[in-house]
């Protein structure tokens, strides 16, 4: 099949997101389909302009190129799932979060004038109309589909992506707790931080960057966590594979995340993974003493929770290896059978 | 987001009242709701948008209409029918007429006869035989930004009745049921019925199935919950059909508590209505979700319940009989049970409250953000749409397949403020306009230091100090035939202070005050037609002209400036609905333009033909004439009373305009000039706007009949008031003044400037042909304008537009130039005005403003600037320090100005200021201070030197102010030695010392010249005296002295100077000189000389100066 994958571009940015489309369009071509990532540069604001750069992926054509249909395409996230296509699929990553359900919080962008309720409100019919044409929806968790349903009464499939092909592996369970998060508020690593200040003895190894690890590495200054706590920065994927092999478990608490890779990653290494009841999508796979541990989202359960694993290391390793068989099955064979079962 | 709630609420019967007590709370969860006090119709001002719940009852909703009419906003429509609520509000209100317009407008000429027969009692009221005929809805969907509607059915009629705004079908809220014992009710099954017992709810019908079913069923109840209508005779019927002893239970109107246990108490409910008014039914909503099921008739909300919660039964034939089957049906085993649970169900989904609520919050956002939203999205597409050739209107439709377009581009003029504007209230903005321009203006008009344009300015000024002085408008103590408000205002100054120096600065502070609240009235007309943002620019524009710069004078353009927007904003309201409340104070604000300034008659005009542009502009459309009825008989009446006063009292009705009735009495109007000077006005109104906003306006104007009302409206006042104060000022200066009156003309400005803002709105519309002679016309137009003639001392006050093109022409390009200049700048701009793009739109006023801004400059800094003018005429006129005479004899003394000529700034600047100076007298005609009988000319008696009066009566005067040759007869106390004006104190009869004969006005003496003085005392007379070596040349004249003195005679070579000393011996208290001058010459006798002088002359005398002896 000649397949056109969609997704907006933030330029200069690189993220999950983009890992998960290349990871797609490779998987496809693997399986022999003439594949093509479509992108549009990506930008929501300032007003009206994440309308506008919605009509940008209305009026692409994609039914054919060069003389040649095109046989589905498959959208990912707003805006791209406007695009036109009788044959759409929508592997939903998310919505437009801010004027969801995170508006009127910290994280939203519509203000309370009315222009703005007005703004968010199109964005709300634009979903409704622009999802409600695919063939199917699918989500990577859900919670999105859960988010999928309040806000347009659309049905989702969970269809949850494998990660990133790494040498997953795991050589031995010391005493660090690993993070591994592009570095921004809404990862929730100061929490971490705060937990490894209560328990004694607790180190923990941060990897990545962003625009809130100064604040980050001032708040492990100010706990005292010098020695225990290390900022890694980005690392290539050959470190990243060592840390996952080499930690205890792993930390992953955003706050009502749709999807993440991260757990699958850490379950590919056998690890266990530390999360909170507010994590959103990693719940899907995130077990409360299964798969890893799920506790409130305080410095006090955090604490005692990371305390716990180092305290219990067998029981960690037994939690980590439950959990790989979870993301062993995840497979981009298995996720391209049921996409292209939707389009045919 | 803040929403105003418009709402009849409990105490109020009404079942909307119910529905709002339910609805608010939930409401004010998800959004800020101000909820309106019942009876104010006053908008809220902060508020987003405004929801208006309009039922059929007028007592009721009567008020939340008129609202609707203050501020369009979203009308939930609970009743689709609601003729009885128009025929409340306009027949109920005795306006028969606004009844007929509404039938018209409904049903056309033949729904206006209709009408006719109602009001003359030939046709019963409508409202209550044939209501679903006639909804009379129009009226409020038109003024409706959106309309709520609880059934498909409401929505249908609704876009049937031709409206095409946002529409929202919102279920109506379902009352959480109340944990409440039914009530104890035997019947089996038991059947309740709630509401009003009449023809309209079936009752006949309803009584009649039951009946019927009884028979099978004698344990089965029918209770009947509700007012019996008057008439119906219930008990009859009841009777007829034997169910008068039992079957039947009553109960009249109950309590919301036993309301519930009754419909507890039932299997069943039977709410029939037909004809349905669109409305739905609380009590069927109740029912529903206590989980009872329901018999409906088939009609309008009813029949759109579910099938499994309602048993629905045709209106008509066979009604009795499916009345009874569906009676039958709910008296099987479980059934009634099982259409309960589905009832209860039902309304959990469709109509829970908030969910109810939360789509009410969707519709409102909608509703206040939506275009402001839309016309970005559409301008941002547009705009790459044309960029790259595409045709932007291809866009549409997939722009409404996303939702982010109204399908029928209905775009109300939007309540919505954007960007900056959005973080204050707009009264807060407007209130730091009008600070900050005052402050700006006052800084730039007191630049200004002394009264330059005369005599106005001197005119209004002692207007106001003789009002402040004695509460009357006097000029020099007598009666001023000049419109008084401005003067009225300007006395405030003189009240507040007492040195004419302080007042002087007060009445600019109140000036600035007055001239800049302009800014509002052109911001509440701007609203008519523009979005807030625009509106905020138009005020902004309207306060930058460079006519504002009068501030700094006291002249009567001040206060006419708001005077005349608030009158064309009355005009505008007026002409969108003429009630009698707006024609009325049209008119007051008439009169009040004309007690400012009597060339408001042509307002008066403008105001009378206005309704007929408009109604020619919307030709094709019902007319409403007959509405302004009133305005047409006061002004008749009125016009009459003025012919009917004057006449009696022997005088033209043009003595009316007082001061200005010469401009109808003693001038003969020709036509091409006037019509040469009505272009020239056109063509000034164009250039001092910089063409664009001209040329935006012709566009509005052509296409006017195309556009939506509200610019229709404005269009018509527009054309009205430009085109009758453009003829008045045009035909009044072909004769009068041979100048362009900009000063009278500039009031229009703000117009031209929404226009422009509008037209921009409104996405620059071009027709082709329109726009072409639009831009071609504002082009020309500045061509005809004789520059040449008019760059001289007059432009000065009352031509400002001028004066960057006299700039340019004498510092740049030479004045033969400017014509030229000034059109190619027009075609530039015009040029811009058909091709710049729209999203480069915003430039055009920027363009403006710049080109204000560059008149403002030469007004304020070159030679002909206000400030320079000003004090060049101050040095003019004083020099011996502004109040020098208030400060010797004191502000309340009586000074008397003895006026014998040249240079009259010396009067009016000394007049002005000085508070002392009362009163004015002229002694060597013609010249005159100020025309009129305000100056009487004297005549000096020879035999006593007494000044004497038109009337032959002598003056009394205290202090006398005049120039040292007026010789008048008193103690000189002060002086202003450089302008040669003396102060005298007299305290007596006005009278000159001194007589001379022979000493012509320019220093020239005839052969013989005498010198007299009354009350001489010994001393000498000195007599500076030179010849003229042109006229005698080498001649040696002899000059022979006699008299009360010793004979002389003195030999003057005519390139000498002497000073002839005569000792003065008198007789009888008079000295008497005679000089006499040999030879003496006619300068038109020696050709040679080239002086047609035919008086024979002697010697120049520059002065004679009496000298008493010391002691």
């Amino acid at each position: 099949m000649r397949l056109a994958v969609c997704m907006p571009q933030v330029p200069f940015e690189r993220g999950g997101t983009e890992i998960f489309a290349d990871g797609l369009v490779h998987a496809l071509r693997r399986r022999g389909h003439e594949t093509e990532l479509v992108t549009v540069p990506y930008k929501w604001y300032p007003g009206e302009r994440v309308l506008t750069q919605a009509f940008l992926w209305r009026m692409l054509d994609l039914e054919e190129a060069n003389g040649r249909p095109i046989d589905a395409v498959i959208a990912t996230k707003f805006p791209s799932y406007a695009v036109r296509h009788p044959r759409k699929v929508v592997w939903l990553l998310h919505q437009f979060r801010q004027a969801w359900d995170l508006d009127r919080t910290e994280l939203g962008q519509f203000s309370e004038s009315a222009e703005d309720r007005a703004l968010r409100r199109k964005v709300l019919d634009f979903d409704r109309v622009a999802l409600g044409e695919a063939r199917k929806i699918f989500t990577t968790s859900s919670i999105v589909a859960g988010r999928l349903r309040d806000s347009t009464g659309l049905d989702a499939e969970v269809l949850a992506p494998p990660p990133a092909p790494l040498d997953f592996h795991c050589t031995a369970y010391e005493d660090f707790i690993l993070s591994v998060n592009r570095l921004d508020r809404a990862k929730r690593i100061d929490l971490l931080i705060e937990a490894a200040a209560q328990a004694s003895g607790l180190r923990i190894v941060i990897a990545g960057d962003g625009p809130d690890r100064e604040r980050l590495e001032q708040l492990a200054r100010d706990r005292g966590l010098d020695g225990r706590a290390t900022f890694t920065g980005r690392v290539s994927d050959e470190e990243l594979a060592d840390l996952y092999a080499r930690c205890l478990g792993v930390y992953y608490a955003p706050v009502n995340e749709d999807y993440g890779l991260v757990p699958y990653e850490a379950f590919l290494s056998e690890k266990p993974v530390v999360t909170t009841t507010d994590a959103g999508g990693p719940l899907d796979i995130v077990h409360d003493r299964e798969t890893g541990l799920v506790v409130a989202p305080t410095v006090e359960e955090l604490a005692r929770a990371c305390s716990w694993l180092r305290d219990h290391t067998d029981e960690a390793r037994t939690l980590g290896r439950a959990g790989r068989d979870i993301a062993r099955a995840v497979t981009w064979d298995s996720c391209i059978d049921r996409l292209l079962a939707a389009v045919a | 987001m803040k929403v105003s709630y418009f709402s009849p609420l409990p105490p109020s019967t009404s079942g909307i009242a119910d529905y709002s007590a339910l609805l608010l709370p939930a409401l004010a969860r998800l959004v800020e709701v101000e909820v309106v006090r019942p009876g104010r119709t006053r908008p809220i001002a902060d508020a987003d948008v405004a929801l208006y719940h309009i039922g059929n009852d007028p007592d009721a909703h009567a008020w939340v209409v008129d609202a609707l009419h203050r501020r369009p906003g979203v009308v939930v429509l609970h009743d689709f029918v609601i003729h009885h609520l128009v025929a409340g509000m306009t027949i109920g209100r005795h306006d028969g007429h606004a009844y007929l317009a509404a039938m018209e407008r409904e049903a056309g000429v033949a729904g206006r006869m209709l009408g006719w027969g109602v009001l003359e009692g030939r046709v019963p009221p409508l409202w209550e035989i044939r209501p679903t005929e006639f909804p009379l809805a129009g009226e409020v969907l038109d003024r409706a930004t959106g309309v709520i509607v609880h059934s498909r059915y409401a929505e249908t009629r609704a876009r049937e009745h031709g409206y095409d705004g946002p529409l929202w079908h919102i279920p109506h809220p379902a009352w959480p049921a109340p944990e409440i014992e039914p009530a104890q009710i035997d019947g089996s099954p038991l059947f309740g019925c709630f509401g009003h017992l009449n023809e309209s709810k079936r009752i006949p019908q309803l009584l009649r199935a039951f009946a019927d079913f009884r028979a099978g069923h004698p344990a089965a109840r029918l209770l009947l919950v509700g007012a019996e209508a008057p008439g119906f005779d219930l008990a009859g019927r009841l009777e007829r059909l034997g169910l008068a002893s039992e079957g039947v239970i009553r109960e009249p109107y109950v309590e919301e508590e036993r309301l519930w246990a009754l419909m507890s108490a039932c299997d069943a409910c039977v709410l029939l209505r037909a004809p349905t008014m669109g409305e739905t039914s609380g009590s069927a909503i109740r029912t529903l979700s206590l989980g009872k099921p329901l018999v409906v008739s088939d009609v309008g909300w009813f029949a759109e319940l579910p099938d499994d919660v309602a048993i629905k039964v045709p209106v008509g034939d066979g009604e009795v009989e499916a009345l009874v089957a569906a009676m039958t049906r709910l008296a099987e085993p479980g059934v009634a049970a099982r259409m309960g649970e589905a009832a209860r169900s039902y309304v959990r989904s469709e109509h829970d409250l908030d969910r109810v609520a939360e789509e009410y919050v969707a519709a409102l956002e909608q509703a206040a953000g939506s275009s402001a939203v839309e016309a970005k999205i559409l301008r941002a597409v547009a705009e790459a749409a044309a960029d790259t050739g595409v045709e932007p209107a291809c866009l549409a439709p997939e722009l409404t397949a996303l939702g982010l377009a109204s399908p029928n581009g209905h775009v109300p003029v939007s309540d919505t403020r954007t960007g900056l504007l959005g973080i204050w209230p707009m009264w807060a903005w407007l209130g730091a306009l009008y600070v900050v321009a005052a402050t700006v203006q006052l800084a730039l008009g007191l630049r200004v230091v002394s009264p330059w344009i005369m005599v106005d300015e001197l005119v209004y000024s002692d207007m106001a100090r003789s009002f402040a002085d004695t509460g009357h408008f006097l000029i020099r103590g007598v009666h001023a035939n000049y419109g008084f408000v401005y003067p009225l205002l300007l006395s405030l100054a003189y009240k507040l202070s007492g040195s004419v120096a302080d007042a002087y600065q007060w009445a600019r502070v109140l000036n600035a005050l007055a001239m800049c609240s302009v800014v509002f009235p052109t911001y509440l007309l701007a609203r008519r037609v523009v979005r807030p943002g625009f509106a905020f620019a138009a005020a902004a524009l309207a306060i930058a002209v460079p006519p504002t710069i009068y501030i700094g004078t006291l002249m009567t353009e001040n206060a006419f400036y708001p005077i005349f927007m608030w009158l064309a904003y009355a005009l505008v309201l007026a002409l969108e609905r003429p009630t009698l409340r707006r024609q009325v104070i049209l008119l007051a604000l008439c009169a009040l333009a004309f007690l400012t300034r009597a060339q408001a008659v042509a307002l008066v005009a403008a105001a009378l033909s206005a309704p007929l542009v408009l109604a020619w502009i919307e030709r094709g459309r019902p007319r409403r004439l007959s509405a302004w009825k009133p305005l047409y008989a006061i002004v008749g009446g009125a016009a009459f009373l003025v012919i009917v006063v004057e006449v009696a009292r022997g005088r033209s009705p043009s003595q009316i305009l007082g001061g200005y009735s010469v401009t109808t009495e003693h001038a003969s109007y020709q036509v091409w000039p006037a019509l040469r000077w009505i272009v020239y006005h056109l063509a000034a109104l164009d250039l001092s706007l910089f063409v664009l906003p001209f040329a935006a306006m012709i566009v509005l104007v052509a296409n006017a009949r195309h556009l939506d009302r509200a610019l229709r409206v404005f269009s018509a006042a527009a054309v009205a008031l430009t085109v009758w104060l453009v003829l008045e000022v045009g035909i009044f200066a072909s004769h009068w003044s041979q100048r362009i009156e900009e000063r009278n003309l500039f009031y229009l400005a703000p117009l031209f400037l929404v226009a422009l803002l509008a037209w921009i709105e409104r996405g620059q519309p071009k027709p082709a042909r329109a726009a072409v002679a639009a831009a071609g016309i504002a082009a020309a137009l500045p061509g005809t304008i004789p520059f040449l003639q008019l760059m001289n001392i007059n432009a000065q006050s009352d031509t400002l537009f001028i004066q960057p093109w006299w700039y340019l022409g004498d510092r740049v390009a030479g004045r033969g130039n400017v014509a030229l200049l000034a059109v190619a700048v027009s075609v530039v701009l015009a040029a811009a005005f058909l091709w710049l793009p729209h999203r480069y739109a915003p430039v055009l006023p920027v363009l403006i403003a710049l080109g204000f801004f560059l008149t403002w400059l030469p007004l304020q800094l070159w030679i002909h600037s206000f400030p320079r003018l000003s004090s060049a005429t101050y040095t003019t006129g004083i020099s011996a320090g502004r109040s020098w005479i208030d400060a010797a004899v004191g502000r309340n003394a009586d000074v008397t100005i003895v006026w014998t000529g040249d240079n009259p700034y010396r009067g009016w600047e000394n007049e002005f200021w000085n508070r002392s100076v009362k009163h004015a007298y002229d002694l060597t005609p013609p010249d005159t201070l100020l025309a009129g009988p305000t100056e009487p000319h004297l005549t000096v008696e020879a035999s006593t030197g007494l000044l004497r009066d038109p009337a032959g009566k002598t003056v009394h005067a205290q202090y006398v102010l005049a120039e040292p040759s007026a010789q008048i007869s008193g103690t000189r106390i002060a002086a202003d030695d450089a302008r040669a004006m003396v102060l005298y104190r007299v305290d007596g009869l006005l009278r000159t010392s001194t007589a001379i004969t022979g000493w012509l006005g320019d220093t020239w003496t005839e052969p013989t010249v005498t010198w007299l003085r009354r009350g001489c005392v010994r001393g000498v007379l000195r007599v500076p005296v030179h010849s003229d070596p042109t006229l005698y040349p080498g001649v040696i004249q002899r000059i022979a002295v006699s008299g009360t003195t010793r004979p002389v005679v003195v030999r003057l070579p005519s390139t000498s100077t002497k000073t002839i000393v005569v000792p003065l011996t008198p007789r009888g208290g008079i000295c008497h000189v005679r000089f006499e001058i040999t030879p003496s010459r006619r300068p038109a006798d020696y050709p040679a000389l080239n002086n047609p002088d035919p008086r024979t002359l002697g010697v120049l005398i520059s002065g004679f100066e009496y000298v008493p002896a010391a002691g």
